[in-house]
């Protein structure tokens, strides 16, 4: 039985598939990148684990949550070394397929859903590794282009 | 007189009687002839006789008329020669006698008038000087009445003055006898005051006491709100892992499939559970904060009322203290009232003395005006009178002068 987490970043709620997720978790220690890349916010253990903590109010275009984030979403392998950290979690509704609209689904967005009389964008896991390979493809290309540059 | 008829009778008679007795002795023969003769030369001697007796008399008369004439021209030093016995010379001696009457009279009239002169210059400078004297004095005594009259103002002045601080006594007196008795009941007031200040201090004690227990109260509750926060944090802090433990459960029964369907309504009510918990540890703890905040309030009015009681102990500890001090104040205030009192009535005593005899004073001032008026008037009539005695005295001066003038033309 599949169900949808509605879980709070920054001042919007957000949908997470429990079939993405590997666990959640209280938010850990998190320690921040030396060398930031776009999405990736820090690193954290999690049950001796190495995740790495991507900056979701970034992801879904929301300015920075601060100290409202409470939680880390672990995502499900194979995207298992990747956690997001929201705020706390709204409500845990059962997750109809039909319901889902697919009309939005660009991005890292794998639909919205009707919660609570209005519509929740649900994260598409799959399409977030996308993002983050291709944003960071991008920042190595641009780091490469400038070392080149310099030399 | 009477001889000098005699011998002129004599000498008229008997002359030719007897010049005819001797003519007859002569020639006797011729009678008639003869007795004519006779009587002819008779009256020839006897005419002779008297001629020459005549004579003889006026020139004495004419010595005593020179010499009466020369009285007549004042002067007394002629010598009257008194050398016979007959009427020329009595009237001689009688003249002699006048004139050493008069040469006395004139003496002692010169000697009288000089004294009198003296007397009248004497009497003219003393009439001026008392003149003098006498206007200084009608001066003064003016001055006199004049002050004689101001102070008779100024002691009718002094005695409305007399008699208003001896109304203002009497209202003192009758003041401090009120005011000692609103001394006394202020005095009454103030043990009653006292009285219930100590009441009050006993009270404010036992206000104190309850709370100081009650502040101890409130801080245990207060303590033990604090324990019921800090389990509601405890629940929270379970509730909230359990919550994160049955979305975990959740995760865990999707993966399962439908084999987890089962384990998925657990862990769906083992949310559900955990969500009422936290809301309802939200509430207690909403609740728990809401009490320690009261508490907290609660806990600051108590010390607020501990100090309020406090001070209002040490208030009426001082007010106690300010009420023993009143009482006896106002004891003091009675007595001091009392004998501000008996002073005044004394004073009030001695304020009517004071204003009878300023009474008296003034009335006796008064007289004193008049009479000194009276003698001012006196006096400037004595000056009138000096005046005119002045004029008199003048004028005798004058006639005594010319007095001494008239009897200085006598020689003596």
């Amino acid at each position: 039985m599949r169900k949808l987490l509605v879980a709070r970043v920054a001042d919007r709620p957000v949908g997470f598939l429990t079939d993405h997720l590997a666990e959640i978790s209280p938010l850990p220690k998190l320690y921040p990148l030396p060398v930031a890349y776009p999405y990736l916010r820090a690193t954290a253990f999690l049950k001796g684990q190495l995740v790495t903590v991507l900056d979701t109010p970034a992801l879904v275009d929301e300015p920075p949550a601060g100290e409202g984030e409470e939680l880390l979403l672990r995502l499900a392998s194979p995207l298992g070394h990747l956690a997001l950290a929201v705020g706390a979690v709204e409500d845990v509704v059962a997750y109809d397929e039909l319901a889902l609209r697919e009309e939005k689904n660009e991005g890292i967005w794998g639909g919205l859903y009707p919660w609570n009389q209005e519509w929740v964008g649900v994260i598409n896991p799959s399409a977030v590794a996308a993002e983050l390979s291709r944003a960071m493809a991008l920042s190595v290309h641009y780091q490469t282009a400038g070392r080149d540059h310099a030399s | 007189m009477k001889v000098k008829i005699g011998l002129a009778f004599i000498l008229v008679v008997f002359v030719p009687i007897l010049f005819g007795l001797v003519l007859d002795h002569v020639n006797p023969t011729g009678a008639v002839q003869n007795a004519w003769l006779k009587i002819f030369f008779g009256l020839l001697v006897a005419g002779f006789a008297a001629f020459v007796w005549a004579g003889l008399l006026t020139r004495r008369l004419t010595r005593l008329v020179q010499i009466s004439n020369r009285l007549a021209a004042g002067d007394l030093s002629a010598e009257i020669p008194v050398d016979s016995q007959d009427e020329v010379g009595s009237l001689a001696k009688s003249l002699d006698t006048m004139v050493t009457s008069l040469r006395e009279l004139v003496r002692q009239v010169q000697t009288s008038s000089g004294m009198m002169y003296d007397a009248a210059q004497n009497l003219t400078v003393s009439t001026a000087q008392v003149t003098g004297s006498t206007a200084e004095v009608a001066t003064n005594i003016q001055n006199i009445a004049k002050g004689a009259e101001t102070q008779a103002a100024s002691l009718e002045e002094a005695a409305g003055v007399t008699d208003n601080v001896a109304a203002s006594a009497s209202a003192i007196a009758e003041r401090s006898r009120s005011t000692e008795e609103q001394a006394v009941v202020s005095a009454e007031k103030a043990r009653e005051g006292n009285a219930a200040s100590s009441e009050a201090a006993q009270a404010m004690d036992g206000i104190l006491g309850h709370v100081e227990r009650s502040a101890g109260l409130v801080s245990t509750f207060r303590e033990q709100a604090g324990e019921i926060h800090n389990l509601v944090e405890t629940i929270t802090t379970l509730s909230h892992q359990t919550h994160i433990l049955a979305l975990n459960a959740t995760i865990e029964a999707a993966r399962a499939g439908d084999a987890g369907r089962g384990f998925a309504v657990v862990a769906e009510e083992v949310r559900r559970l955990a969500e009422n918990t936290r809301e309802l540890a939200a509430q207690i703890a909403k609740l728990a904060q809401e009490i320690t905040g009261r508490t907290q309030e609660v806990a600051g009015r108590m010390e607020e009322t501990r100090a309020a009681a406090r001070l209002g102990q040490k208030v009426t500890e001082t007010a106690a203290r300010a009420l023993e001090g009143i009482s006896a104040g106002a004891e003091q205030t009675r007595e001091s009232i009392r004998a501000i009192a008996r002073e005044a009535a004394v004073q009030a005593q001695g304020a009517a003395a004071l204003s009878k005899s300023m009474e008296e004073i003034r009335s006796v001032a008064t007289d004193n005006a008049a009479g000194t008026e009276e003698a001012s008037a006196a006096t400037q009539e004595t000056t009138a009178s000096m005046e005119e005695i002045d004029q008199q005295a003048k004028a005798l001066l004058e006639e005594a002068n010319r007095l001494r003038s008239l009897v200085e033309k006598f020689k003596l």
